[in-house]
């Protein structure tokens, strides 16, 4: 059983360029969150278009394996260029995206959107950012804290929309047990918030709900006026 | 006992005979606890502290340790009143709990029974806030109510580990789930500071409280402190006194901090440093 928890904010923009989908079908789990960049209300549309693009390969897929993973980003990736052709736009977006099944879990990331995983009281990043600022941080020039600050953060490397450059990294989680929890998350959300705080909001809520809402307290206290959208899925096993 | 330093250790093992050394030589985790308290710019001290087992070499493998900090408020004798007895009632809680039953539910069910006491006690004409966390088997587990103050130190950031149950959060969370993100018109409300949750009030039935343990690593200090400290000191300057080597150390920076700045309206300040080390 999955209790899980969805939040989209469009911050101090005019519009929510974030999408988000949270469904399951058979025995399979799909959360999916994508950060669009563009505008005229094409970044919305481009995150969107991914967004529904993974869905309906995941829902379709017999088997969700890494083989049809990577084609569903494929897919995808294209059903994006030609959307941008279609509206004459450069339009691009991150995608995150994790499916659950059993006590396995699968997930894949292109841009800067991320996964965590917790386990009793551990945090993990599963993803790493395809962005110049994390590149800094792996090769010891910055810290991890120092990532959301850095000038370069917003340069990415990897993005949903480009001819090349799109292909997402997967990563599995087996052996899961109750308990054992996932949050996704946009950049607009993890710029505000530590490792430690989710964690310590974690341990101290019961639902995904509450653990949603105490992260969240946090980062309205920090979020300037303009800020980023902002999405998050919160997702624990039972 | 401003800055006062108190070393806990769990007894060393008897070695056998042939003198090998103990198994947990060198590996167990040892709690080194400090403290701060004073009267600030107020008539008297609402501020209550307490710790469990903090002097009990052995009683902490067997049964953990136990800081707590109460924040009394009413005036007059009422708010010491209020702190003292949500110190006692729970350190007494603490004595008689059983390790082996969920932790988070006896440590909740203390908080409200020392509710209970006080709201028998003064009626409603005072209250206190606590905020207390029990060490045990390397892991912490931490009960709140009101708007005092738990700091954790981990990897050398400070993170506050429970959430203010005032007027502030109870908006800005009406307004999240409401999907804003803007606090601006919450902010300017006079009454934000409020607590919405104390010892003593009828009906308290909600407590902020970690529900699974925090795995503690050597190297990382708690401080549970009242909003003397934690609303008068910024959290950038509080990491800084942590950072110390010692809690004595750490209580000595916290208080010249609270000295320097010497604020108009000083409250009542209590802050009880534990600092883990192997």
């Amino acid at each position: 059983m999955i209790d899980s928890f969805n939040f989209t904010n469009v911050g101090g923009r005019d519009e929510n360029q974030d999408s988000l989908t949270v469904m399951s079908d058979r025995n399979r789990n799909l959360f999916i969150v994508a950060d669009g960049l563009g505008g005229h209300q094409h970044g919305s549309q481009a995150s969107g278009c991914v967004v529904s693009a993974l869905s309906d390969c995941w829902r379709a897929a017999r088997v969700w394996n890494r083989d049809a993973l990577f084609s569903s980003f494929r897919q995808a990736n294209d059903a994006l260029l030609a959307l941008q052709n279609q509206l004459r736009t450069t339009a691009k977006s991150t995608a995150a995206l994790l499916s659950i099944e059993g006590n396995r879990a699968s997930c894949a990331n292109t841009g800067d959107s991320r996964i965590y995983f917790l386990r009793n009281s551990g945090i993990r990043m599963i993803t790493e950012d395809h962005s110049v600022a994390f590149k800094k941080y792996k090769s010891g020039e910055i810290n991890k804290d120092q990532i959301a600050a850095d000038e370069d953060q917003s340069s990415l490397l990897r993005v949903m929309g480009n001819d090349t450059r799109w292909e997402p990294e997967a990563y599995e989680v087996d052996g899961l047990r109750p308990g054992d929890s996932f949050l996704l998350c946009t950049d607009g959300f993890w710029e505000y918030i530590s490792d430690e705080e989710m964690l310590l909001d974690r341990l101290s809520a019961d639902t995904a709900r509450r653990w949603a809402q105490l992260m969240l307290l946090r980062v309205i206290e920090r979020v300037p006026a303009n800020h980023d959208n902002l999405s998050l899925i919160t997702v624990i096993l039972r | 006992m401003a800055g006062a330093q108190t070393t806990v250790k769990s007894a060393p093992e008897k070695l056998p005979k042939t003198s090998m050394p103990p198994a947990s030589f060198g590996g167990k985790m040892i709690y080194v606890v400090g403290n701060i308290q004073g009267v600030g710019k107020r008539e008297q001290q609402e501020d209550s502290f307490g710790f469990g087992n903090a002097l009990d070499t052995g009683a902490i493998d067997r049964q953990g340790l136990m800081a707590v900090v109460a924040d009394g408020m009413g005036g007059m004798k009422n708010g010491k009143l209020a702190s003292d007895t949500a110190v006692s009632v729970i350190l007494d809680a603490f004595r008689r709990m059983d390790l082996r039953s969920s932790i988070p539910q006896q440590l909740q069910d203390a908080a409200i029974a020392a509710g209970d006491r006080v709201l028998d006690q003064l009626q409603g004409s005072g209250g206190s806030t606590l905020v207390a966390g029990l060490f045990y088997q390397e892991m912490l587990w931490t009960v709140s109510v009101g708007d005092s103050y738990i700091f954790l130190l981990h990897d050398r950031k400070l993170v506050r580990l429970n959430h203010s149950q005032n007027v502030l959060s109870r908006d800005s969370l009406e307004l999240i789930m409401n999907g804003s993100m803007d606090r601006t018109e919450v902010l300017r409300s006079p009454e934000k500071d409020a607590i919405t949750h104390f010892l003593g009030m009828p009906g308290l039935d909600e407590t902020d409280l970690l529900r699974s343990p925090l795995k503690l690593s050597a190297g990382d200090v708690l401080m549970f402190c009242s909003d003397g400290v934690g609303g008068f000191l910024s959290e950038r300057y509080i990491e800084e006194c942590l950072l110390e080597r010692t809690p004595k150390e750490m209580c000595d920076a916290l208080e010249a901090g609270l000295r320097s700045r010497d604020h108009k309206y000083q409250d009542n300040y209590t802050a009880l440093v534990v600092q883990c080390r192997r």
